[in-house]
């Protein structure tokens, strides 16, 4: 096998933090080779050096038997290299075909050439089996939607450049899987094999170790910055990548069942234009009640709609013994905390301090007559990374500093902190490693059992079932079905999902 | 990034906060500026300098407080020249036709506080991007300063009205106590209180914000607010010291609050500044036009000098927040 990229004794320090800590790397042509690790391991920044967006401290990057030396995302893709980051980078006031060209726009006499921009997007977004409009405002598209859009991007790239002096022969996947649906992840895999056969060399990071076994030929498992080892994937098994991952076994979660308190919260045949129809349901204290569906089933909309971000527009939600006040603002004066899927984007501020994030839905826990108490933030700030193992140097540091898993980590702080009654969670696990996943999961059944209810909405479907105490299924808008959380099991909920009455269990 | 929020911290961590910094290093610059221009010029370090210093720099730091807190939470406001325009004019025209003092200073208020809530509410309930809203107000408030008074300036104006600028006290007029009241008022606000925090996450992420339970649009509009009610504390402050309302005043004025306020490490895209570095950048660009008018440049090259200056300032800002 030769390698295409090899990466030799590569370090990396921000500040204090060792991101990479002498990590040595090598991608052979025509392999899929994942890398795991845990949340702040350092895969992203092992990939922002190979993208050209960091640049190492020391050591050696080796692209094609020739020693390189990134400045910019540029060189990078110059260099054969295409990339899909953790965060995504669409532009939303821009079409689907004007971002997956973004990179190299077709032009003809100067100007873009709009015909062979919509040729290429369709093509690209066919390799990966999604039906989208490439004229669709990307603005507009759904989490999974964008993901894929970003996937289609970096297809874009290599079949552009096929044959030229640049041609990309390394795709980089970073976590493409975390919004994405069991659909659209086998269609993401066909493409990823295909690519594999036209010898393109593919580097796959995921924390879903299922995804790792069923794809890569070989995988490098990171910790702390350094390379544990790197081992064939035939033969391997998950618990072998955890234990090397966190460096100790990690004991699965035994969940006592139990009886469910009070309604707090009631759907009465609520619709909301065009998302949900004649949905109802009860929440009741100390349960954890799961919302599955398939993409544009309006799954996100029932969330949303108990949290006081979208409006119904027939039927009634009750939230507390009253009518649903209509905004979150108000509803968290009823005790209500949400937390939303795009942690990015919506849920934290992203240029400012660990601290500040923490206390920025509850700033009259740190503030007295009206004025700001500096130490309560710091305080609260050191309390959400204790509570919730945190990885960072200090609470002053930027949450954009910290990796995925930790970010979603500060966000959870940020509600769990509030003691909400009644817990709104989006995708809670989007994007973080096994031990962190466990440990929100814990968080979660934790708070639920200490009397709250939690209404969790995920395109995790083994996550729902492992969490929820009842499924509420939704078809197309409609309840399909409600059943017991720990009797079922994934064929129930697709089944009902797709819509089809599924087989007596 | 955001070093703009005060924590105490043992004095190195604080250091590196990167507003701290820049605060620090306009402090050594001005300090540098007086030590260099009291050796060039035996007229620089005289009373009589410092007070046309500080009484010039009155109108545009009382405006710079607003403008900070706009920038913080992501938006500004370009109408504040034109609203101090108007508000000295009206001011003016309401004592002319005899009116008490007080009651034609609360006038002029009021028509501050009206544009800025005109501001806020075509900004948050219309969406109206809040370059295009204030421009569009700049240009009302201006025209109104005009039709009322056919574009000339209004005197004669009753003595007892120029108490602000005659009144001394410790060498100093009362209009730049004043000033230094709302400085320091407005940077404890900024600083500590919860209601000015919002600003911040405002400035950060509007959506996360509303996510995070904060009543964005309230907070815009007090902001606006503000803005336009310091702007017509400036109207009358000049006024005051000019003995008249004059519809051609605070020309400019935006953008010289903004350049201040930029200098002084409020960013554009919001979520950062003081109040305390955006005055350091009014005096700094104060200190420097009087410099020049020392050193006898002329008025048309203290404008070109005076965009330097900005362009370096912003320049050296995105350098140094790249590298962070
Ligand atoms: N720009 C930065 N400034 C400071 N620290 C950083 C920066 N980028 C990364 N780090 C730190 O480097 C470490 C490695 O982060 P990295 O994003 O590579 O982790 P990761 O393995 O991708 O994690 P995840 O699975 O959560 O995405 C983390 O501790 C993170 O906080
Ligand atoms: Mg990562």
């Amino acid at each position: 096998m030769r390698a295409v990229v090899s990466l030799e004794d590569v370090r990396k320090s921000f500040g204090a933090t060792r991101a990479l800590d002498g990590v040595s790397f090598d991608l052979a042509e025509g392999e899929v080779h994942a890398l795991v690790g845990e949340n702040g391991a350092g895969k992203s920044t092992l990939i922002n050096v190979l993208a050209g967006v960091v640049r190492p401290d020391s050591g050696r990057l080796v692209v094609d038997g020739v020693r390189r030396d990134f400045q910019t995302t540029h060189d990078a893709k110059s260099a054969g290299i295409a990339t899909v980051f953790q965060e995504l980078s669409l532009v939303d006031g821009l079409s689907i075909a004007e971002n997956i060209c973004a990179g190299r726009p077709p032009s003809r006499f100067g100007l873009i050439d709009r015909r062979s921009q919509w040729a290429r997007s369709v093509e690209a977004l066919r390799m990966l089996g999604v039906q989208l409009q490439p004229e669709m405002t990307v603005g507009r598209l759904l989490a999974s939607q964008r993901q894929l859009v970003e996937v289609a991007k970096a297809l874009d790239q290599i079949s552009a450049t096929a044959g030229t002096e640049g041609r990309a022969r390394v795709l980089i996947l970073d976590e493409p899987t975390s919004a994405l649906n069991p659909d659209e992840k086998s269609a993401l895999f066909r493409a990823v094999r295909a690519l594999r056969s036209q010898g393109v060399a593919i580097i796959y990071i995921s924390h879903h170790l299922d995804e790792v076994l069923a794809l890569a030929d070989r995988i490098t498992v990171l910790r702390d910055g350094a390379t544990v080892w790197t081992r064939p994937a035939a033969g391997m098994d998950s618990d072998t990548m955890v234990r090397a991952m966190v460096g100790r076994d990690v004991q699965r979660a035994v969940r006592s069942r139990v009886s469910a308190g009070d309604e707090i919260a009631r759907f009465e045949d609520v619709g909301a234009r065009g998302r949900i129809e004649g949905v109802s349901f009860s929440l009741r204290r100390g349960e954890i009640l799961g919302v599955a569906g398939l993409d544009g089933s309006g799954r996100e909309s029932v969330a949303r709609l108990l949290a006081g971000i979208e409006r119904s527009t027939s039927g009634r939600i009750v939230l507390a013994g009253r009518d649903h006040p209509g905004s979150l603002r108000a509803a968290m004066a009823l005790g209500l905390g949400y937390v939303p899927d795009d942690r990015k984007t919506l849920g934290l501020f992203l240029d400012m301090p660990i601290a500040e994030n923490a206390v920025a839905a509850g700033l009259s826990s740190v503030s007295r007559l009206g004025l700001m108490n500096a130490d309560a933030i710091r305080l609260a700030g050191a309390g959400v990374m204790k509570r919730h193992g945190v990885k960072a140097d200090s609470p002053r540091r930027a949450v954009s500093a910290l990796s995925g898993g930790n970010q979603q980590k500060v966000l959870f702080g940020k509600w769990l902190r509030r003691d909400p009654a009644i817990l709104v969670v989006e995708e809670p696990t989007k994007g973080v490693d096994i031990g962190a996943k466990r440990d929100i999961h814990d968080q979660l059944v934790a708070h639920a059992r200490a009397g709250a209810a939690v209404l969790v909405v995920s395109s995790d479907l083994p996550e729902l079932l492992e969490l929820s105490d009842r499924i509420a299924v939704l078809h197309r808008g409609r309840i399909a079905g409600i059943v017991d959380g720990p009797t079922a099991t994934e064929e129930m909920v697709m089944t009902l999902a797709a819509g089809a009455t599924p087989r007596a269990a | 990034m955001t070093a703009t929020i005060d924590h105490p911290a043992p004095t190195s961590s604080r250091l590196r906060h990167l507003g701290s910094l820049r605060e620090l290093a306009l402090l050594l610059m001005i300090a540098a500026l007086i030590a260099g221009m009291s050796i060039l010029s035996p007229y620089f370090l005289t009373p009589a300098n410092f007070q046309a210093i500080v009484v010039g720099m009155v109108p545009t730091a009382i405006i710079v407080v607003g403008m900070t807190i706009l920038l913080v939470s992501g938006s500004f406001d370009l109408s504040v020249g034109s609203v101090l325009a108007l508000s000295s004019t009206v001011v003016a025209l309401l004592l002319l036709a005899k009116v008490p003092i007080p009651l034609a200073i609360l006038a002029a208020l009021l028509v501050g506080v009206g544009f800025g809530l005109a501001n806020g509410l075509i900004v948050t309930m219309l969406g109206v991007n809040p370059l295009i809203a204030t421009l569009g107000t700049m240009s009302i408030a201006r025209g109104a300063a005009l039709v009322f008074t056919e574009g000339f300036s209004l005197s004669s104006l009753p003595p007892a009205f120029g108490v602000f600028g005659k009144t001394q006290i410790l060498g100093l007029p009362l209009m730049a106590w004043i000033m230094v009241a709302i400085v320091i008022a407005g940077d404890v606000a900024l600083r500590r209180t919860r209601f000015l925090r919002q600003v911040y996450f405002i400035g950060g992420s509007e959506k996360a914000a509303a996510l995070s339970g904060i009543a964005v649009n309230r907070v815009r509009i007090v902001c606006f607010v503000v803005s336009g009610l310091l702007a017509s504390v400036a109207g009358v402050l000049l006024a005051s010291r000019l003995m008249s309302g004059t519809p051609t005043a605070g020309n400019g004025l935006e953008l010289q609050a903004l350049a201040a306020a930029v200098i002084g490490g409020a960013s554009l895209r919001g979520g950062e500044g003081t109040i305390f570095g955006a005055v350091l950048g009014v005096v700094f660009v104060a200190l420097i036009s009087n410099a020049m008018t020392m050193l006898a440049v002329s008025m048309y090259w203290q404008m070109i000098v005076t965009g330097l200056v900005l362009v370096i300032a912003v320049a050296v800002d995105m350098l140094t927040r790249r590298k962070s």
